[in-house]
């Protein structure tokens, strides 16, 4: 093995270049001395001071957590002043006796407080209690020498105004995980980070950056002087464009008819929410200053979840409400028009085999377009769904956003599902025309959030724009010190912002799905003619979506049926039905049906409205 | 067989193999004391012991490579470069994220750093590429096509992200090009274009970067993180003096001031222990290795040769220089390991077999084959 040799003259001129590196090198070696020379002869006696009389430590300064108000401006969340308290690496022997010393007058966890103090170091000392009140602490205020390694510091909890209605909303602060630390040098043990909801979605601004200070402490831990400091950073505020208000109605009038579910009011033409509420809720005063441990266990027990944001965080079958999209899809697809009629006898036979029941076991006879939707004839939609195909009901639906997040600024966002022809045969099966069947009036495969209804049906009346849903409203920065510059925030901010837009409905499908709406709550045969809210004029659909099969609750009394067995209710309306302002999501969990209760719910949020004025400016047109 | 066995041990470069050996056996103490606790009496952790194993497991490698006949790597260049291309993308998507960066693959004993061991790899195809090097000066287009494996490799120790690694292989190939000739414009472009795009340079930065940078001019400003660990490092050396505190004896380190002491703040330990003379030793130690290395690529005709002994050389500096002037407080903490003393099984191997086959290159040239 050789390799290509250079030419002598190369190889000299390669070396004479090659003295650069070495007078590189030699320069920056002499800096080095030079500055060892600094720092261990001309400096010594100042920094031998430093090392050997003084002890420096590290506390955190914390950073106030920003507020959050509704759309009003009123307060939702502030903060409360609490102490904590820290205690740094001390010989091991001296741990037990002062945290038992501690626990005499404040409730400390001594298992966890003596594995914190073991990881901690002298510079940075660990958390061992935190939320306490002044009367707690001030013991060790006045005991100071015999608690000489012990500091005392002052951080922000939270205080809520709306404990109950907001819960979802809101979520909690809680103490930093040991996962998170592991994943991140942002935070230290003993930190606080935003748990669920806005808390957490919105931490990095919320949160600040705490500060910092530098102190000298004597050999017994005494506090000497401060070296250095960093200020905190305090968070931005936030406001939320819910209605506080409006929320908290949404929360009594769940509570007062004991339902499970979710009820959703969103501005059609911003995706702005209103009200996002989901039952049942948990109490956030639990939570603060310090998670009570015992509570959170017991709600995580809880069999009804409480902890399950219904609006966003679980995917349900849609039921009838779905045939909005049948309708308005089988239109513009000129699959039928209004004219065409279809026959409704109380069934609808496929094959010999294959027979689905209409709702209404006696039938409606010749139905059309608008009728279909007033009296949420089953069989019409079987027909037209057969004709439509799953690949055309698909482009609709997931056009109008069926199956994808919509991308609101909570966590824990579930997408929902809508089945395709390529996602059956995909897994080895085969699509049958029967379960196109069953996909027409919102059964089977598909499941979909209340909160997913609410932005694909304002997506219909607004012109097709699919809005991601927001409650951000603004961020309201404090005074930044500028020395510490703006804060990485990776968030999209801006809202309004559209995330699709639906092109090429022609208007008479719309007017049609508008007409159709209208007869529901405003017709005589109506399926919610019987929840007209008072002073507006909505349009609204009714759904109601079986959770078992028909024959498992066969066996029941229509009221005798189990809870978990009972039907989904839901129930959506426009509102004003010529010109939707609003759209209102109600989902009653296992309710029985959308008319019996989610209907009576929707009706009382439009009430609400209502009297808060919110269709005002429409009267004056 | 065994001629041909004793042939290569008579030429080894003693010199190279002395220095190599010292400095290993230092860092090891150096580690024990980091983690020596005074109040115990005892080490906390046992780093030294891995350390220990590390060393053994390095000679061994040095003197492996030190037998192969060094053409072999430049035969298999490329294959070694997509391997360690391989593993770089592995971290990315596989390696869950350590203080925040994907920058390690655990083998169960140790984690394993491929953006030290791709050192080895991009050096190599590097050296290849100046296969046919006619002996002109380096132009803008030399400069581009010699840096492409650099530059991979940069790319993707980036998105780890570990830009102190990344600086460094930066660094280094920039000394290369330096030592192999630029011709005069380049090297002037060069120099502007560096001072035009410090401001660029500045606004790229991520915040908590900048925070770095600013803190060398006055560490008070973040005395939680990066200016305590220097200005803890800063009060260990000091409070060194000229004979230092003696071994086992430095306080600072070894009450827990220093966070991870054993690591790239090994110089710190040293400086308080043995002082201004002892630091002095060392630097004149390291020194001494790189220029040993340096000059054995005076007589070596093969130019791939000649690059793979500069580039070693121009990686020991910049590691040297980079960690402790960082410790010195002289330019922001990027973590950056010292050779051969700092603890840590990736680093430590790659620059033993870095020598190793620069002291293959050696014994080849010695015995003309």
């Amino acid at each position: 093995m050789q390799l290509p040799v250079l030419k002598d003259e190369d190889s000299d001129r390669l070396r004479g270049y090659s003295y650069y590196v070495i007078y590189i090198a030699v320069f920056l070696t002499l800096i080095l001395i030079a500055r060892l020379f600094f720092l261990q002869i001309y400096s010594h006696k100042y920094y031998s001071d430093l090392a050997e009389n003084n002890h420096i430590r590290i506390l955190p300064i914390y950073a106030e957590r920003g507020y959050i108000y509704d759309t009003n401006g009123e307060l939702l969340v502030s903060n409360q002043p609490t102490f904590s308290l820290h205690l740094p690496l001390i010989r091991e022997e001296d741990v037990s006796d002062i945290l038992r010393r501690i626990s005499e007058h404040v409730p400390i966890n001594m298992t966890s407080a003596i594995e914190s103090v073991k990881s901690a170091t002298y510079f940075y000392p660990a958390v061992i209690a935190k939320g306490l009140n002044f009367t707690q602490v001030s013991y060790f205020y006045e005991h100071k020498n015999e608690f000489a390694s012990l500091i005392i510091n002052n951080e922000g909890v939270r205080k809520y105004f709306y404990p109950q209605s907001m819960t979802h909303i809101l979520g909690y602060v809680g103490e930093v995980s040991k996962a998170t630390l592991s994943l991140s040098d942002e935070f230290r043990p003993g930190d606080s980070i935003g748990v669920n909801g806005m808390e957490s979605y919105y931490d990095r601004i919320l949160r600040g950056m705490d500060g910092a200070m530098q102190v000298r402490v004597d050999s017994r831990g005494r506090r000497l002087g401060i070296l250095s400091q960093k200020d905190p950073q305090q968070g931005s505020d936030i406001h939320i464009t819910i209605d506080a208000e409006l929320q908290k109605y949404a929360y009594d009038v769940m509570k007062r008819r004991n339902e499970t579910g979710a009820v959703v009011v969103m501005n059609i033409s911003d995706g702005s929410l209103l009200t996002l509420f989901s039952a049942p809720t948990y109490d956030l005063e639990q939570f603060t200053p310090m998670v009570d441990t015992d509570y959170l266990r017991t709600i995580r027990a809880q069999e009804n979840k409480p902890f399950i944001n219904r609006a966003i965080s679980s995917a349900y079958p849609p039921g009838s409400i779905f045939k909005l999209w049948m309708l308005a899809g089988g239109l513009n697809d000129n699959v039928v028009t209004t004219e065409t009629q279809f026959n409704c006898r109380g069934v609808f036979t496929y094959s010999r085999t294959q027979s689905y029941f209409c709702w209404r076991r006696s039938g409606h006879g010749d139905v059309s377009a608008v009728r279909a939707l007033e009296e949420s004839c089953d069989v019409y939609f079987y027909n037209l769904g057969l004709l439509m195909g799953i690949d055309t009901i698909n482009k609709y639906a997931t056009n109008y956003g069926f199956g994808n997040r919509t991308g609101v600024d909570l966590p824990s966002e579930r997408k929902g599902f809508f089945p395709s022809k390529t996602w059956k045969e995909d897994r080895g099966g085969v699509w049958f025309p029967g379960e196109s069947i069953i996909t027409s009036i919102g059964q089977g495969y598909i499941t979909t959030t209340p909160l997913q209804i609410a932005v694909s049906t304002a997506a219909l009346f607004n012109g097709g724009t699919v809005y991601t849903p927001h409650i951000l409203k603004k961020v309201v920065e404090p005074e930044m010190n500028e020395r510490y510059g703006p804060k990485n925030i990776t968030l999209n901010l801006s809202y309004p912002r559209a995330a699709r837009v639906v092109e090429g409905m022609n208007n008479s499908s719309i007017e049609a799905v508008r007409e159709g709406m209208f007869r529901v709550s405003n017709g005589k045969r109506g399926t919610a003619r019987g929840y007209k809210p008072k002073g507006v004029v909505i349009g609204g659909k009714t759904g109601t979506s079986q959770v078992v099969s028909l024959e498992a609750v066969a066996k029941y009394k229509k009221d005798e049926i189990p809870f978990n067995l009972r039907d989904h209710g839901w129930f959506v309306a426009i509102a004003p039905v010529d010109n939707p302002k609003y759209v209102i999501t109600v989902f009653a969990e296992h309710g029985g049906s959308g008319s019996g209760a989610a209907a009576p719910v929707a009706r009382s949020m439009i009430n609400k409205m209502v009297a808060m004025g919110y269709f005002e400016a429409d009267s004056e047109e | 067989m065994f001629d041909a066995m004793m042939e290569k041990i008579l030429v080894m470069n003693y010199k190279l193999i002395f220095v190599y050996f010292l400095l290993s056996i230092l860092g090891i103490l150096i580690i024990y004391s980091a983690d020596y606790n005074t109040a115990l009496g005892h080490v906390n952790k046992g780093y030294y012991l891995r350390q220990i194993v590390f060393v053994l497991t390095g000679i061994t490698l040095f003197f492996i490579f030190s037998f192969i006949n060094y053409r072999l790597w430049i035969h298999f260049a490329l294959y070694i470069f997509i391997f360690g291309i391989g593993l770089l993308l592995f971290v990315l998507y596989f390696s869950p994220p350590i203080n925040g960066a994907r920058s390690w693959i655990n083998v169960g004993f140790f984690s394993l750093q491929p953006s030290e061991f791709m050192k080895v790899a991009a050096i190599i195809l590097t050296s290849t590429m100046f296969l046919n090097y006619d002996g002109r000066l380096l132009g803008f287009l030399g400069v581009a096509r010699y840096s492409i494996p650099v530059l991979v490799s940069v790319a993707l120790i980036i998105l780890q992200p570990d830009q102190g690694t990344a600086l460094v292989y930066v660094l280094m190939f920039g000394l290369l090009i330096l030592a192999v000739g630029l011709r005069l414009y380049v090297l002037l472009s060069f120099g502007v274009l560096t001072l035009l795009s410090l401001p660029l340079v500045w606004s790229l930065l991520k915040p908590y970067q900048r925070e770095r940078v600013m803190v060398i001019l006055d560490p008070g400003r973040d005395p939680f993180n990066a200016g305590y660990q220097v200005i803890q490092s800063k009060i260990a050396i000091g409070a060194g003096g000229i004979p230092g505190k003696g071994y086992l004896e430095g306080t600072q380190s070894n009450l827990n001031f220093i966070p991870y002491p054993h690591n790239d703040f090994i110089f710190t330990i040293a400086a308080e222990e043995f002082g201004f003379i002892g630091s002095v030793i060392i630097i004149l130690l390291v020194l001494f290795l790189i220029y040993t290395v340096f000059i054995s690529a005076y007589n070596v005709k093969e130019m791939p040769a000649k690059v793979i002994i500069i580039c070693t050389a121009t990686l020991l500096l910049t590691q040297f220089i980079v960690n402790t002037y960082m410790v010195l407080g002289l330019i922001p903490v990027i973590g950056i390991p010292f050779p051969f003393l700092s603890y840590g099984g990736s680093s430590y191997l790659t620059f033993a077999i870095l020598l190793g086959i620069v002291h293959s290159i050696h014994i080849s040239r010695r015995l003309q084959v």
